[in-house]
């Protein structure tokens, strides 16, 4: 997940206004944010990864911050980076396979043409019994293959880690995010007092 | 003013931080009634779809191959996409299959009530718009549904330019959903999700009339699973049973429906009823946190855990205020020199509690009043006391003694409406005030 923080203040607001209306204040300042982040994650190329992360960003007002958040396994690992990580590589975590039914030991790096990405489909759901997949090594490299209608189709790479940079334009700039806030504040202000 | 309060905005840097969950902690324990709730709902469909099913194979009305496609039917009927004829197999990917729609969709449900509570006070953006947010395998006809459920709501709320652009409050969004739900997702696999429409759009296609600001801001206040109700006439008496006692507290099925009782929510009851609601068995997995909230308040007083005091104020507001409206009185000793500043502020903006104080209690039978000399006594007489609570069943729910007395809660105020001092037997000045909700 993705946290951001960001403050803002209405403090020559009057008492009244700020305690009918502060919330309606701060509200539109943290949906100004929502919309400008989920249109940002949006307009990022992909058939769908990044749109399902526009979906799941969410706010919520505590205090006197807003605090926005991208609920989407893997939007904070390409934020991020892997840097954080044990080793700062992100590796297979062992779990049972649910094709195999053996912990797992590397990950799948699906290839462009690959089913998997085609389909937006996880391999257990390709609907391939495991005495139909195969690993072919070459050194240190290795590649899944599934046979699928009496073809063998290239699934991806297997690969023991991943190493990811971090890349900040996951999300919108701080500056355009502060404006988005405080443009949504203003908003509201000019709402409530015509 | 606009824009004084607007020279007071700053920019704070921007930083991950870790987030809160205390104010998560209620959404959490709604989501699980949800998840019970439905998991509850769904398991009782599919084990009469099965249950039936079997029944007929029993009667020799159908064969194996029959009932399985039967089942398969069912399913399909339901929102699942059975992947072949893999029944019975260790790779039971329909099984697994329908397991992801299940928890995805629950966990968009979670994103889009999150969503929608949020947008119900952003005000900048105070209308949705419908739009496909990602691609299925079989897209259903929504603009078909929109017209339909739009013509079924009358159009309240819902531009009529072609868009596919309403209001938050507009009751389109219920009729749209599969769920009853106001926010995506409207239906199972869904891929069409909401996004936000601004102030000046909503303007220009006519749909800012009367209250809308205070629309929204009463509907921000609903939790997830008030009004949530599910039609049951699919299911026959005896399931229907089966299913009551297998939700628990959770929910009430009753005349076909199975009706949320939003544990730990805010739906308004009768002291009564909300007391039955402490009182009832909940599943492991579903917290009451309204029922812990009152607990340590009964033990601790103001001195309870801060995490507590949202579920105890949920609790007491959303217990619905006696009927009769009685005159009731609460009096409070001040030293001399204390008083004047104290009366100032009750006659300038009325009584409230003091900021430390869930709830003042006001009692029924008035007595004489008496103050010590160097003191003041101040009394209140609540007139008519519209918004008074009953909070004894409450209590008694938790085995507790109550105070005889009702309650005024934090946050309400009392507006003054006449005054009058007196000398008490020993010299002592008593003050009347008399007030009325405000």
């Amino acid at each position: 997940m993705l946290h951001l923080q960001i403050e803002v203040e209405g403090g020559a607001l009057p008492f009244e206004w700020k305690a009918m209306h502060n919330r309606l204040v701060s509200g539109s300042a943290a949906g100004e944010v929502q919309k400008l982040t989920a249109a940002h994650l949006n307009a990022r190329p992909s058939r769908q990864y990044w749109q399902e992360a526009a979906m799941h960003v969410e706010t919520a007002v505590e205090g006197g911050a807003t605090v926005v958040s991208v609920n989407h396994r893997g939007a904070a690992l390409h934020f991020y980076g892997t840097a954080g990580l044990p080793g700062g590589e992100l590796r297979a975590t062992g779990r049972t396979s649910l094709v195999t039914g053996k912990p797992t030991k590397r990950l799948l790096i699906p290839t462009d043409d690959s089913p998997l990405r085609k389909g937006r489909v996880e391999l257990y759901e390709l609907g391939v019994a495991p005495e139909d997949m195969s690993v072919h090594r070459k050194g240190e490299r290795a590649w899944l293959f599934a046979d699928i209608g009496g073809e063998e189709v290239l699934l991806g790479s297997l690969v023991a880690a991943v190493r990811m940079e971090p890349d900040p334009t996951v999300l919108p700039p701080d500056s355009t995010l502060s404006a988005a806030a405080e443009r949504g504040a203003q908003k509201a202000l000019q709402i409530l007092i015509p | 003013m606009p824009q004084e309060a607007a020279k007071q905005l700053r920019r704070q840097t921007l930083a991950p931080v870790a987030m809160s969950t205390r104010s998560w902690d209620r959404v959490d324990a709604q989501l699980r009634e949800r998840a019970f709730f439905m998991a509850g709902v769904d398991n009782a469909r599919m084990l009469a779809a099965f249950r039936r099913t079997a029944q007929e194979m029993a009667a020799g009305k159908l064969t194996l191959p029959e009932a399985r496609r039967k089942v398969r039917e069912h399913l399909a009927a339901q929102g699942y996409e059975p992947a072949g004829d893999e029944a019975g197999t260790i790779h039971d990917l329909r099984s697994k299959r329908r397991l992801d729609i299940t928890l995805q969709t629950n966990v968009d449900m979670a994103a889009g009530w999150a969503q929608r509570k949020a947008g119900l006070t952003d005000i900048a953006n105070p209308g949705w718009e419908l739009y496909r947010a990602k691609q299925v395998r079989a897209p259903r006809d929504w603009a078909q549904r929109w017209q339909e459920a739009a013509q079924e709501v009358g159009w309240q709320g819902v531009a009529r330019d072609g868009s596919f652009v309403a209001l938050l409050t507009s009751p389109i969004w219920v009729a749209l959903s599969h769920f009853g739900n106001a926010y995506p997702p409207y239906d199972f696999g869904s891929g069409m999700w909401v996004r936000k429409v601004s102030f000046e759009r909503c303007r220009e296609l006519g749909l800012l009339e009367g209250e809308w600001v205070t629309e929204m801001e009463r509907a921000a206040d609903e939790s997830m699973n008030a009004d949530t109700e599910v039609d049951l006439s699919d299911l026959k008496p005896d399931e229907l049973e089966e299913l009551d006692d297998t939700l628990l507290g959770v929910a009430d099925v009753a005349e076909g429906r199975a009706r949320m009782r939003d544990v730990n929510g805010t739906s308004p009851y009768g002291a009564e009823t909300m007391a039955n609601i402490l009182a009832s068995e909940m599943p492991e997995e579903v917290p009451n946190l309204q029922r812990a909230a009152l607990e340590e308040y009964a033990a601790h007083g103001t001195q309870m855990p801060e995490e507590a005091k949202p579920a105890l104020r949920d609790l007491f507001r959303r217990t619905l205020p006696v009927a009769d409206a009685p005159d009731l009185w609460h009096e409070m000793e001040l030293p001399e020199a204390d008083a004047p500043a104290a009366c100032a502020r009750i006659e300038k903006k009325g009584y409230t509690p003091p900021t430390d104080a869930e709830a003042v209690a006001f009692y029924a039978a008035a007595a004489a009043a008496r103050a010590q000399q160097g003191m003041v006594r101040v009394r209140l007489n609540w007139v008519g006391a519209r918004t008074a609570r009953d909070l004894r069943p409450l209590y008694r729910a938790l085995e507790q003694q109550p105070q005889e007395a009702l309650h005024l809660l934090r946050g309400a105020s009392l507006r003054v409406v006449n005054k009058r001092e007196e000398r008490g037997e020993n010299g002592a000045r008593i003050i009347t005030y008399t007030v009325k909700d405000d």
